[in-house]
């Protein structure tokens, strides 16, 4: 007979046996019932799943994988899993919780009763060089100074003219960062900055928010944007488990 | 990176409709965001007794090929370039990288 993996979603404080419904990851041809494995307080969200089965980071498995931390999150505080994770079995889930049970329960507090909020921020410009020239004098002269030239800039002239606007724009986003954060100050318990992903953007920014602290938060954004010139766009999310919070890193041989 | 001369050098011009900065709150939030979470945050375990972690090696390549890789698959799952039986590390990331492209993917993921 072959084995019954479990899939594992996330990890979550409990004192009953939670069922979530057929949600999961789908196993024999149908979505996998999702329900929890507990030792205690401290539970798997898992379904069952093949264990010799390969999970391939497609749509099809990484919708169930993200709706069902979505739908326990809406009731619960949820320590999310990675996508991929199988166990061969319930006993060996059971055997991970046990093992590491302290350090869950550590990570389940810290979380506890929060949310993940996302802002980036965004220069809404055609041109971010252009932007920056236009706003910094020295970026500006020696633009001119090189380019107002009869005979063309030099090799070396335009290196440094890259550096200096790379330079210009990692100082600006840390200061712009800092601005920020320190705005929201009195929102968030948590956060943490991502590097950003390309030119244009300023920041990327996850803070640990209190569940009925959101609106709070929301709220503060709007504030928070209309202090900004016309050319910073600031986009918010969430909310989202505390995947970006989440440095749980569970041992599965003993230490 | 086009360089405009001096004379052609703009002014910020505050848009008429965005005098402010304006927030943009997406209901529909892009495939990219939550990829990049379930794929490269979260708790994980480690030690090969009881869990396997399979196909996420793909994700330490780049988020951008992963997104281009569900894509991808998904045609390949119907008689494409490649079965899923040869879905080897090293040959589905050379693949991808030779497929790869910056289009945006957008998921009807309602928030």
């Amino acid at each position: 007979m072959p084995a019954t993996g479990r899939y594992l979603y996330g990890l979550i404080r409990s004192e009953n046996d939670r069922d979530f419904g057929c949600i999961g990851l789908t196993h024999e041809g149908k979505p996998g019932r999702v329900y929890t494995v507990r030792v205690g307080s401290v539970a798997a969200v898992v379904s069952e799943y093949g264990a010799r089965e390969k999970v391939l980071p497609l749509r099809k498995n990484l919708d169930p994988h993200h709706q069902v931390i979505r739908e326990v999150m809406k009731g619960a505080t949820i320590v999310p899993m990675t996508f991929g994770h199988v166990a061969k079995g319930e006993d060996e889930v059971l055997k991970a919780l046990r093992r590491n049970r302290d350090d869950i329960q550590t990570e389940l507090d810290r979380v506890d009763g929060k949310v993940e909020m996302t802002l980036k921020v965004k220069w809404d410009v055609d041109n971010i060089f252009e932007y920056f020239v236009s706003t910094d004098e020295e970026l500006a002269t020696f633009r001119d100074q090189i380019f107002g030239r009869s005979q063309a800039p030099s090799q070396a002239e335009k290196i440094e003219l890259g550096r200096m606007f790379e330079e210009r724009l990692g100082t600006e986003r840390e200061e712009q960062t800092e601005r920020v954060v320190e705005a929201f100050q009195s929102c968030f318990s948590e956060f943490k900055v991502s590097p950003v992903k390309n030119e244009k953007s300023v920041m990327d920014v996850a803070f640990l928010v209190d569940r009925e602290r959101q609106k709070v938060f929301e709220e503060r954004v709007y504030q928070v944007a209309g202090t900004f010139p016309a050319q910073y766009l600031f986009d918010f999310s969430g909310p989202w488990a505390p995947f970006n919070f989440v440095e749980l890193d569970l041992h599965t041989a003993a230490a | 990176m086009e360089l405009a001369s001096p004379r052609q050098r703009l002014r910020p011009v505050p848009r008429a409709s965005a005098l402010r900065s304006h927030v943009s709150r997406q209901r529909r939030v892009s495939l990219c965001e939550t990829l990049d979470r379930v794929l490269n945050k979260g708790a994980v375990i480690t030690g090969d007794i009881v869990i396997s972690v399979a196909g996420v090696e793909l994700v330490y390549v780049g988020l951008n090929l992963v997104v281009t890789s569900v894509e991808t698959m998904r045609n390949w799952a119907s008689g494409g370039p490649l079965s899923f039986d040869d879905t080897s590390r090293a040959g589905v990331a050379d693949k991808l990288a030779a497929s790869r492209e910056d289009t945006p993917v957008r998921a009807g993921m309602e928030m």
